[in-house]
């Protein structure tokens, strides 16, 4: 019992020898007398401490993954919002710098005498026509031509009040006279400036623009440029280059194909020449 | 006897990366459940040079003066101590609150004390800092209680290889 008790009252003294052995080594320390265990100390169990403490610390990453994980789902959210927005604003600096680049084109390649009313295609995918969202209030009429810089794009079959239909080259309907040349695009705006090789007809089909009767004499190859010159256009202009061109020596005129520089499906700003 | 010494220093070690991999993950202290369990359980002369060693490595490692962390760990032993003079501190509800109070104090002291060793003035202490001591005292309390536990059971299935004499 004697024993147990002295025992026990050691026990209670042990706090106190913690306490008196920690201020002397906290004063020895202060005063540098343990210098030495310090760096042994630091020599041999930091690297260890620091590993430790780095494996705890992406364990705790990982956790906090979880925990934070309604604020990464807000967050998102958010995010997610914001690109939909800046996908709306940047649709429509697209559509502003596309019409600006169409305007430009029309000012410098366009006709400089002519009325032009800007439009925007409202449906295409159809080979045949499109819809533009100006009619007759904008002063647009049956026949007027349609046109992208010094581009053929159509002629207008139906209008009404503030809509119209274009007739594209690539339709069953369409008949045009057209001229081929070499030289390049920019260069047909100035009538002295291109080398006509030969006349000849487009037709729209399902295959596409045929261009038929051809002259056999004239030296023409794949990538010349087809014109358009008709009377129902008015002036001449750009419709794209010849491919497919017919080898046949026993015919007596050539064909082939013509594809347009203008792509229908991506045409977003057009202008309609309005002096009748 | 040299097997012991390795198993000696080869367990400091380990202790030293769980400690530390505790105090990454969960800024938890395993030295002072560690001194909470084996205390009463071990020599107390035993005890003193173990936790002299894994609380100076705990300072150097934690670039505190030595001593901070004795000084920190037997101020809260000493506590449990003169907490045990008034209420029960075995394995009850009494037992369990006092402990989870007694290291969340501990885990204050380890958030304002060591500046006061470094720079001679306590840290900032904030409402969040001791709602989250008294989390950490929880857990530890829970901890120590598992510990226990295991060491209780481990005991038991010992006393069956023993002879009972009716």
């Amino acid at each position: 019992m004697k024993s147990n008790n002295k025992q026990l009252s050691k026990e209670y003294f042990f706090p106190l020898f913690c306490i008196f052995i920690g201020i002397v080594f906290f004063l020895s320390d202060t005063l540098g007398i343990l210098n030495f265990v310090r760096s042994g100390i630091s020599f041999v169990m930091q690297p260890v401490a620091y590993e430790g403490n780095r494996i705890g610390g992406e364990g705790k990453e990982y956790l906090e993954t979880f925990v934070r994980l309604n604020e990464f789902r807000k967050e998102y959210n958010e995010l997610s919002i914001d690109i939909y927005q800046k996908e709306v604003e940047n649709s429509f600096f697209i559509l502003l710098k596309e019409e600006n680049e169409s305007l430009k084109r029309q000012i410098s390649l366009g006709g400089s005498n002519s009325a032009y009313v800007m439009a925007k295609v409202l449906s295409g995918g159809d080979y045949e026509i499109i819809r533009i969202n100006k009619g007759e209030s904008s002063g647009i009429a049956v026949g007027d031509v349609v046109v992208w810089g010094n581009m053929f794009v159509g002629i207008v079959t139906r209008v009404d009040r503030e809509g119209s239909l274009v007739r594209l080259p690539s339709s069953n309907s369409s008949n045009l006279e057209v001229v081929i040349v070499k030289g390049g695009i920019e260069e047909v705006r100035i009538l002295d400036n291109f080398n006509a090789l030969s006349k000849g007809v487009v037709k729209g089909s399902l295959d596409g623009i045929r261009i038929e009767n051809m002259s056999m004499e004239a030296d023409l190859k794949n990538g010349d440029v087809v014109i358009v010159n008709d009377t129902k256009v008015g002036e001449y202009l750009v419709l794209g280059y010849l491919v497919g061109l017919s080898e046949n020596p026993a015919a007596t005129s050539r064909s082939g194909y013509v594809s347009t520089i203008v792509d229908y499906d991506k045409l977003i700003t057009v202008f309609v020449r309005t002096d009748h | 006897m040299f097997l012991n010494i390795l198993a000696i220093i080869v367990g400091m070690f380990l202790f030293v990366f769980i400690e530390n991999f505790f105090v990454g993950m969960f800024s938890f202290q395993l030295t002072i459940i560690l001194l909470f369990f084996l205390f009463k359980k071990v020599d107390w002369k035993v005890l003193l040079v173990i936790f002299i060693i894994l609380f100076s490595i705990s300072d150097v490692v934690g670039n505190l003066p030595m001593g901070s962390n004795l000084l920190m760990g037997g101020v809260t032993l000493g506590l449990l101590v003169l907490g045990s003079f008034f209420f029960s501190t075995d394995s009850d509800i009494t037992g369990f609150s006092i402990r989870v109070f007694i290291l969340s104090i501990y885990y204050i002291l380890l958030k304002i004390c060591p500046e006061f060793f470094v720079d001679g003035r306590f840290g900032i202490l904030s409402f969040k800092d001791v709602a989250f001591s008294f989390l950490k005292g929880v857990l530890s309390t829970f901890l120590l209680v598992l510990l226990e536990y295991i060491f209780a059971s481990f005991r038991k299935r010992g006393d069956s290889s023993k002879i009972r004499l009716k």
